[in-house]
């Protein structure tokens, strides 16, 4: 081997020719934090009027129980779908951009459950900010 | 040259295999030869069945001829959960949604990326015959800091 074939061979090393794909046809934006928000917002939503009814009546006993339900299941999608976002989407690097994701999501797991068990609108709203909070992080590493 | 071209230096782009490869890193593929037997758990290359002129596709193997796979994040192979060291925990087991149901062929591996939400794989695009393999990645060179030799599990 001459010099410029060893050249050659070393250029072929550090950049080689030939690509191989760790294949993915589905495009990353198939993760979006819009309907995390939209549960939380759901979350209040249905905390509010919980707070403006009187469930005095049959049917406004009925009303209730499913402004209930709809809390219960939206506060469990927010904490599903910050999860999957958290788990599946960031990444190392990310993470040093935003330190506090880790807290963050924390701080929504538990303030999600703190909606499901309770009754108060302010959980409702902290949700929802935290959500958002959340959202902006994601977006920040897509720009 | 011929022991040489039993090596091809390759450059890896994509999400798919994360966190076991990241984008840019540089591997090296030893060429499949006729006595080449793979194993589960084996980094391979092979062209996209899909698409004869297509990119050179990298995955890993999960299954084993003539087994039963299903397969949605998690696999299981003729039943039984799989375990997966490589994927370090980071699988949610929330979703168990099976999919891709497959007895493999006699001469076929069923092949996943390790990063199971954003991988385009024998989920997708079936089974791989062994003929269309071109490789095993057997090291990963550079960068530096993260060279070394592609673990084999079984």
């Amino acid at each position: 081997m001459n010099f410029n074939q060893i050249s050659v061979a070393l250029q072929r090393i550090v950049n080689p020719e030939i690509t191989v794909q760790g294949h993915c046809d589905v495009p990353c934006g198939i993760y979006d934090p819009k309907d995390a928000q939209l549960a939380a917002e759901t979350v209040e939503k249905m905390m509010t009027l919980m707070d403006g009814i009187d469930a005095g009546s049959k049917a406004t006993r009925n009303s209730f129980i499913r402004y209930v339900a709809a809390k219960e299941l939206h506060a469990e999608k927010v904490k599903h779908e910050v999860r999957i976002i958290w788990g599946d989407y960031f990444k190392p690097e990310h993470l040093e951009k935003f330190p506090d994701l880790h807290a963050k999501v924390w701080q929504i797991m538990k303030t999600a459950s703190a909606c499901r068990q309770g009754a108060e609108v302010t959980d409702a709203v902290n949700l929802r900010q935290q959500v958002d909070e959340f959202a902006d992080m994601f977006w920040a590493t897509k720009s | 040259m011929g022991a040489l071209s039993a090596w091809m230096p390759v450059s890896f782009q994509g999400d798919s295999m994360r966190p076991t490869l990241i984008p840019g890193d540089r591997l090296l593929v030893k060429r499949s030869q006729s006595d080449t037997k793979y194993q589960r758990g084996d980094i391979i290359v092979f062209r996209d069945p899909r698409d004869s002129s297509g990119p050179l596709i990298i995955k890993r193997i999960v299954g084993l001829p003539k087994e039963s796979i299903r397969a949605s994040r998690l696999v299981y192979v003729n039943g039984q959960l799989l375990t997966e060291p490589y994927l370090e925990g980071l699988v949610d087991q929330f979703d168990g949604s099976a999919r891709g149901v497959n007895r493999i062929g006699n001469t076929s591996y069923f092949v996943m990326g390790d990063n199971r939400s954003a991988s385009t794989d024998s989920r997708d695009f079936g089974v791989i015959d062994e003929s269309k393999i071109f490789g095993r990645a057997v090291l990963r060179y550079l960068p530096i800091a993260r060279a070394r030799k592609l673990k084999r599990y079984h």
